[in-house]
């Protein structure tokens, strides 16, 4: 370019310039932060064809603009179209925002770019030859600290042909804007609320990063931090709530902006209130845990460890009726204290993402190792090697002289801790409802359970009159409560072999090594307190020993992968979610059994009803899948599904009728013949 | 009994950690209608010291202001706001002008400047509080300018929110449905608010950063 050129063009340009700057005046409308545009994906449109038109507004850097709900200031961007007779628009679609923050204040908005998309339908009257033209009057606030109101007039005129000219260019940008559109959630979502915070609740658990964008003002304080939280059913968020206080039955709409590992998605969601799972109020739950409570009584690992009591009751309520009611009562606390130190845990593992059931306690080894010396120590007591008896279980002896308030007190610790393997199909539904209740709640659900557990021996301690029906002391308890050691042994022998299923040979090792050491314990303990000279070194080398038994958790091997001898079986395929989701989609009736090794109703069940030829018959003739859920050892995938089903244990059977009809739950204690008519009451035939 | 401690302790372990996981993230809690409004003490542009519970027995109305945001302009300019101040004097009913805006912000005044403004609109504020580090905004959760609070006589917060159902800058303010003048009317009948939040509209209140 010549130099004389160069000067040229400067002239012209000042002209212009001074051009400019006389029309500025007249046109003091001009945006001065948002260059604002209409961009279409169609370059030729067709009468009532409808097609996206998008808004862009180019920002400023540093600048922004506002969302639907602009946070705690601001004003959302308004289009207002002026169409030809006959077009009409659809909605504006909004991407999903970021928040903004301004000093203590949180707006929600966009930086540098956006782009709303309407679908505009042509006049089915217009011809090809015409031109559509479409005029929008839009107005917004730009804000970096201080905020400038800013409007235009924008149009677009759009050739009418036979048919749709796509924009490639433009189609191809709309799409990647799509990608920032909250879709419809494909889970329920569910919130929670305490006097000073809002709890979103939804099942994807793979999530690290989350933010919700309210539909409305006032759900949240949108300036206070969102806090997620992976739990055992999937993730949490939890908000600070706004100043809108009647909240609870309405629904709380909004956008979820969830970061996985595959990338952000929005969603829509429109959060419905906790509820207890199909229970309804406390009160109902309450009594159900109570009356699960109840029932564990006469739950078998329960039964040796209270009619034990009821026999030192015989004793004592000759010597001192109001003693009686006092360790009752005793006896009572240390139910509930220990029902809540359960769900203290329940809580606190929940909280830190732990998978868990009523029986979770036997899917870690080291729990099932513990478990079993205690039980294998008891029933050395009971079997008389020693007697820590008065203030443990309550051998009897010293309770006239000595309250033994302690022993009442552990003895209901005892009791409770025995109980944890009988999931006595009452108590799986509270306890799963209760995991899904907000703390307190749970709290309550747990002290009825354990209110009902400890009602019968608390009674019988106040009703003396009840007490007279009671066998009479005699010789005769001693050898019953050598007897009675014998259910002990058992229930330690079986957990020995959910311990072997869990961690194979070397954990039974560990475990057999462990028994070995707390019975050499056990003995010199008791040769202890018969023989004076024996008592120091006694003692300590029984703590000592003690001591190592409890190192001896560590020695276990990892929980095996490798799947049970039960998950062995030709007729049932292990359970996956992807499996069991392929299966439906292919219209197959499904069958999904889940249960573990230290379940003893599944067992029964196996043992009984599913393995019996006429049983497997059935569900061959319909042509039923099976598939079985192994807990056994913790699972997330089996948990979450249990929690779907409002469960936190096993078993559970589900029947799932094909052609993508609901799922039905099956009872927990079932027969042959039952099977049998639920089968042709639910698949036909 | 040298064990009894035992119950009592592990019960207060026990629930205090549950109720520990319920709250964990009980911050300041959000100003809600329908309970005390707090109380607070600030320096009014006359020089007086203020405080919000020595008016107890009177409404209150108080006004988060910003004189250069276009949004109050808007009410100023109008004649809107001077209106309902004089309004809600005839009621008997103390009016507070609150200024949240830090030093070189946007709106921040000093006492004089305040003072000048007041008359210069012909305002009629019982008092123009100054509030440069933003701790009555940050109290009442003050977002915009305006943002309006109308406390009753019992020290009840009754109303929060936006002037009118007017947002928009090119809307009339003297034609909207002014939730104020609503609520200040309805307290006096003794009624309920009819409309006891909405979502404030305007600048943000420009805080200290």
């Amino acid at each position: 370019m010549g130099r004389r050129q160069c000067c040229w063009w400067g002239w012209v340009a000042l002209l212009l310039w001074s051009w400019l700057a006389l029309a500025l005046p007249a046109r003091a409308e001009v945006p001065r932060y948002v260059q604002a545009s209409l961009l279409s994906d169609a370059q030729v449109v067709q009468a009532g064809q409808p097609f996206w038109v998008g808004l862009r507004l180019r920002i400023t850097p540093g600048w922004h603009v506002y969302w639907q709900n602009p946070g705690d200031s601001g004003d959302r961007v308004r289009v207002d179209w002026q169409l030809p007779a006959g077009a009409t628009a659809g909605e504006w679609q909004w991407p999903y925002p970021q928040r903004i923050p301004v000093g203590p204040l949180v707006n929600f908005g966009y930086k540098d770019e956006v782009i709303l998309l309407a679908a505009i339908t042509p006049p089915a009257t217009i011809t090809p030859g015409q031109t559509l033209d479409l005029r929008a009057q839009a107005s917004w606030l730009v804000c970096q600290t201080d905020c400038i109101p800013e409007a235009t007039t924008l149009s677009l005129s759009l050739p009418v042909g036979a048919q749709v000219v796509v924009n490639p260019e433009t189609a191809a940008r709309f799409d990647q804007v799509r990608s920032t559109h909250p879709q419809p959630a494909p889970w329920p979502v569910r919130y929670a609320l305490t006097p000073e915070t809002l709890t979103l609740r939804w099942p994807e658990r793979d999530v690290t990063q989350a933010v919700f964008f309210p539909l409305a003002d006032g759900i949240i304080t949108n300036a206070a931090p969102q806090t997620l939280r992976r739990t055992a059913q999937g993730a949490e968020l939890t908000m600070q709530r706004g100043y809108q206080d009647p909240l609870a039955a309405t629904t709380v709409a909004g956008v979820l902006v969830l970061t996985t590992s595959r990338g952000t998605q929005a969603y829509q969601i429109a959060a419905t209130p906790v509820e207890a799972p199909r229970t309804g109020p406390v009160v109902q739950l309450v009594a159900l845990a109570f009356l699960g409570g109840l029932l564990l009584n006469v739950m078998p690992c329960v039964l040796p460890i209270l009619s034990l009591k009821t026999l030192h009751l015989v004793e004592k309520v000759r010597q001192s009726p109001g003693q009686v009611r006092t360790s009752g009562l005793v006896y009572g606390a240390g139910v509930l204290v220990s029902f809540w130190g359960l769900a203290g845990g329940l809580l606190i593992l929940r909280a830190f993402g732990e998978q868990l059931g009523w029986g979770f306690q036997l899917q870690s080894p080291g729990m099932v190792l513990v478990l079993i010396y205690v039980l294998f120590g008891v029933a050395l007591n009971l079997s008389g090697v020693f007697t820590i008896g008065a203030q443990w279980v309550g051998a009897g002896q010293h309770l006239t002289e000595k309250p033994g308030y302690v022993g009442e007190f552990f003895s209901g610790v005892l009791a409770t801790v025995a109980a944890t393997p009988c999931t006595a199909p009452f108590m799986a539904t509270a306890i799963g409802a209760a995991l899904l209740l907000p703390p307190l709640a749970a709290l309550v659900v747990f002290t009825g359970l354990g209110a009902g557990f400890a009602l019968p021996y608390v009674l019988l301690c106040f009703v003396p009159a009840w007490c007279r029906w009671l066998p009479r002391p005699g010789n005769w308890m001693h050898t019953l409560q050598q007897l009675l050691a014998f259910p002990l042994y058992g229930a330690a022998a079986w957990l020995l072999w959910v311990l072997t299923l869990q961690t194979g040979t070397d954990g039974l090792a560990v475990g057999l090594t462990g028994l070995v050491l707390v019975g050499l314990a056990a003995w010199l303990y008791g040769r202890a307190q018969h023989q004076t000279h024996w008592r120091r070194w006694g003692r300590f080398s029984a703590l000592v020993l003690l001591a190592f038994c409890l190192t001896l958790p560590s020695w276990l091997p990892v929980a095996q992968q490798a799947p049970t001898p039960a998950m062995a079986e030709t007729t049932w395929e292990p359970f996956t979610a992807a499996r069991l989701a392929e299966l439906r989609r292919q219209g197959q009736p499904v069958f999904v059994n889940f249960t573990a090794a230290w379940c003893v109703s599944c067992q029964v069940n196996e043992r009984l009803v599913f393995s019996q030829p006429e049983v497997q018959q059935a569900f061959r003739q319909r042509g039923i899948r099976l598939l079985k859920a192994d807990w056994t050892r913790r699972n997330p995938e089996i948990t979450r599904v249990l929690q779907e089903f409002g469960r936190s244990g096993v078993p559970l059977y589900v029947l799932y009728p094909g052609n993508n009809r609901a799922p039905v739950v099956w009872p927990s204690r079932l027969s042959t013949a039952q099977v049998k008519v639920l089968l042709s009451s639910q698949t036909g035939g | 009994m040298r064990w009894t401690w035992i119950f009592p302790a592990t019960a207060a372990v026990v629930v205090t950690g549950a109720v520990a996981t319920t709250f964990t993230m009980s911050t300041q809690a959000a100003v809600r209608v329908g309970q005390p409004a707090p109380d607070f003490t600030a320096k009014a542009s006359t020089g007086q010291t203020i405080r919000l519970r020595d008016y107890k027995g009177k409404m209150v109305i108080l006004e988060w202001t910003n004189h250069e945001c276009p949004f109050v302009k808007k009410h100023y300019q109008s004649g809107n706001m001077q209106k309902l101040q004089q309004e809600a004097k005839a009621k008997g009913a103390v009016w507070l002008s609150i200024v949240s805006s830090a030093p070189g912000q946007q709106g921040f005044v000093t006492a004089e400047q305040a003072n000048a403004i007041v008359k210069e609109q012909k305002a009629s504020p019982t008092a123009v509080l100054l509030d440069p580090d933003g701790t009555i905004g940050r109290l009442y959760g003050a977002r915009t300018t305006p943002h309006m609070f109308v406390i009753d006589k019992a020290g009840i917060l009754q109303y929060m929110g936006a002037i009118d159902d007017a947002p928009g800058l090119n809307q009339d303010p003297t034609k909207a449905n002014n939730y104020v003048r609503a609520a200040m009317q309805q307290l006096m009948a003794g009624q309920k608010v009819a409309t006891p939040t909405t979502q404030p509209y305007g600048c943000s209140v420009k805080y200290k950063p």
